[in-house]
């Protein structure tokens, strides 16, 4: 009886089956968010910096009409400050902010405003370090993401060289050349923009990057012979070798996870990335492929990174997994890329291009490749980070 | 009176081809002039023709030229512009590790090595590309399924009457297909983060005689169930009335679209 009706069901199951027309579609039409900002006409003069943003992002379109849009925008006045209504309309949700008339909450909103649209990171609260000329000697600047707010934050009157921003944007640390002939590594907290010398030597040091926990900073040192990386620890003072090599190091930066550092030498030469497993010491090289490899940038998520490699004399950047096996060419033309880092949403990447006459910030969005210009300087800056 | 007559047949005649030798003169004066006045004209036409489509063509040339500097300057630069290529810049399957610099003596020529593309792989079927694109970059469009399950023939007569896909329900389904793909949308960073949701719709016809759908599966993603309902919404809101589809309805015949990503 129960075979019967289990082959009964079978074939009910079949025949219904069998009426069935089964269409799978996979490809929607990628576009970008659609997005209405209603007309200001408040006091606040910063406000014009929330269309400009979204207007230059080209993951965003800007419609003229509150017709067919994802999302929209207004702002009123509210106590000094802005009061912006972001309206969902495919969830029918809509979210309140608020800020006052500044410019860092001004990029705190910008940042809640991106991440609600598009439930990633946003990148507009990101602090930007380098090293410029200051009445001929280099000395250290920081500066908010659209260039409004440079301010020097050094003035030892000698050069001050590759500062590193911590990840919880609190401490910045740099190379100091000494008068005696040596340099030092000096740790900046931002809170107060005090000042204290970690570590000194009258070896060549350079600042690589804080780990991502913010416990430990790894650096360089060159004595003119050999090269060493050096592990600090923030707590207690120490440094701990991790590598040492004949050749020399430059740009130990930490990878976000799995213990690896990549880090440019010219062990083979001419200046290539190397990856160092932080486990084994064992060192890798990954870029291959090109004769002159510098900068390299990683990431929040682990397998790839990217770096910059001289094609025809320019400097274009390039994306790699840490095998090798693949990489993919971000950019192309005329223009000689100077520096790279990648950001917090992995969407984007810094890149700066510097003469000695003007150097100029890119934003640069990785899936369309296009450069959208934040400010330039008229002065030639270097060593570029952020965080 | 004939001597007269003759004498003045004469004198006309005389004065006939006087007067033919004279309109020959003048006609051929006419067209001489006309011939100059036409080539005079000719020419000021060309002249001015000329000239307008040079002022036109200049002014032209000039506004776009600046409207182009301006944007390239001030705002975007498209790298992607440029891109001329299709070369890749890598040689794969490269995997080795090291441990000291006398077994990087190889690498060392290999980096030497003038970088030569190869012609018979393609630079987007990179395996990186494959880890990592549905973070970093766009896909390749990808080739839209289509699957009929056809009705078995050990069914019976009338259902396998039922069963049978006309060949103008086939074009209408697939007319259908093209018509909710075109209106299937997501924004870029959403498409990235939803990669392997899938939900599952049924069409129906309901109380009002009208084709509807129902969700059978839902992809448990709020935003991800919103963009294709927004599709069929949008398609059905248009919908072509089709005799072979409603019947095939009507008469028990299931049809399910899977959304996947």
């Amino acid at each position: 009886m129960k075979k019967i009706f289990c082959s009964l069901l079978f074939f009910v199951v079949l025949t219904s089956y069998s009426w069935a027309i089964k269409i799978t579609i996979t490809d929607p039409t990628i576009r970008p968010f659609k997005l209405y900002i209603h007309p200001y006409n408040g006091k606040v003069k910063l406000y014009e910096l929330i269309p400009q943003t979204f207007k230059s992002l080209p993951n965003f379109q800007i419609l003229e009409e509150p017709r067919s849009v994802d999302f929209d925008l207004k702002a009123e006045d509210d106590d000094g400050g802005l009061k912006i209504t972001l309206t969902n309309y495919k969830t029918n949700e809509f979210t309140i902010f608020k800020m006052a008339s500044n410019l860092s909450s001004l990029y705190l909103l910008l940042d809640s405003i991106y991440e609600k649209i598009t439930q990633t990171k946003g990148i507009f609260s990101t602090k930007i370090v380098f090293s410029m000329n200051w009445y001929g000697k280099r000395e250290i600047f920081i500066s908010d993401f659209y260039g409004r707010g440079i301010k020097k934050i050094t003035s030892n009157g000698r050069d001050s060289i590759c500062p590193k921003l911590s990840n919880n944007r609190k401490y910045i640390v740099y190379t100091l050349y000494e008068q005696n002939g040596g340099t030092s590594l000096n740790l900046i907290n931002l809170s107060d923009y005090t000042e204290k010398k970690i570590y000194a030597s009258k070896e060549l040091l350079l600042a690589g990057g804080f780990s991502s926990d913010d416990n430990f900073i790894y650096f360089t040192s060159y004595d003119g012979k050999q090269s060493k990386i050096y592990k600090f620890a923030l707590a207690n003072n120490k440094e701990q070798i991790i590598y040492r090599s004949s050749a020399r190091i430059a740009s130990p930066v930490p990878a976000f996870q799995n213990g690896i550092i990549g880090f440019v030498s010219d062990e083979f030469g001419s200046p290539s990335v190397f990856l160092l497993n932080l486990d084994n010491r064992s060192i890798r090289r990954v870029t291959r492929t090109h004769a002159y490899a510098t900068s390299p940038s990683f990431p929040r998520e682990a397998g790839y990174l990217a770096y910059l490699a001289q094609i025809g004399g320019k400097n274009q950047i390039f994306i790699t997994s840490y095998d090798n096996t693949d990489q993919v060419q971000l950019s192309y033309g005329n223009i000689s890329i100077d520096d790279i880092v990648w950001l917090k949403n992995e969407r984007f990447m810094l890149a700066s291009k510097a003469s000695d006459k003007e150097s100029v910030l890119y934003l640069v969005d990785i899936p369309t490749q296009k450069y959208i210009k934040l400010f330039d300087i008229k002065a030639n800056f270097s060593y570029l980070n952020a965080n | 009176m004939l001597k007269k007559s003759f004498n003045y047949d004469i004198i006309y005649l005389v004065d006939t081809s006087i007067f033919i030798s004279k309109q020959f003169e003048f006609v051929e004066t006419i067209l001489k002039k006309r011939k100059q006045k036409r080539f005079r004209n000719s020419f000021l036409l060309a002249f001015f023709f000329h000239l307008i489509a040079f002022i036109i063509l200049s002014l032209s040339y000039k506004n776009t030229g600046s409207e182009v500097a301006v944007n390239i300057r001030e705002t975007v630069i498209h790298f992607a512009d440029y891109k001329p290529m299709n070369q890749p810049q890598v040689e794969p399957n490269i995997k080795e590790s090291f441990k000291n610099s006398e077994s990087g003596q190889s690498d060392i020529k290999n980096a030497l090595l003038p970088e030569k593309p190869d012609l018979f792989k393609r630079s987007d079927n990179l395996a990186w590309r494959d880890t990592v694109k549905k973070k970093f970059i766009k896909e390749e469009k990808k080739i839209l399924e289509h699957r009929v399950i056809s009705p078995p023939k050990s069914t019976t007569s009338a259902s396998s009457k039922q069963n049978d896909i006309s060949p103008g329900l086939s074009r209408f389904i697939n007319g259908l297909i093209w018509i909710v793909k075109t209106h299937w949308q997501i924004p870029e960073d959403y498409y990235n983060q939803l990669q392997g949701m899938s939900a599952e719709v049924e069409f129906y016809i309901d109380a009002n005689g009208n084709i509807a759908y129902q969700i059978t599966r839902s992809s448990r993603s709020k935003v991800f169930d919103f963009y294709f309902q927004e599709a069929l919404t949008r398609t059905l809101s248009n919908f072509p009335y089709n005799n072979e589809f409603f019947d095939y309805l009507n008469k028990g015949g299931k049809i399910f679209i899977e959304f996947k990503l």
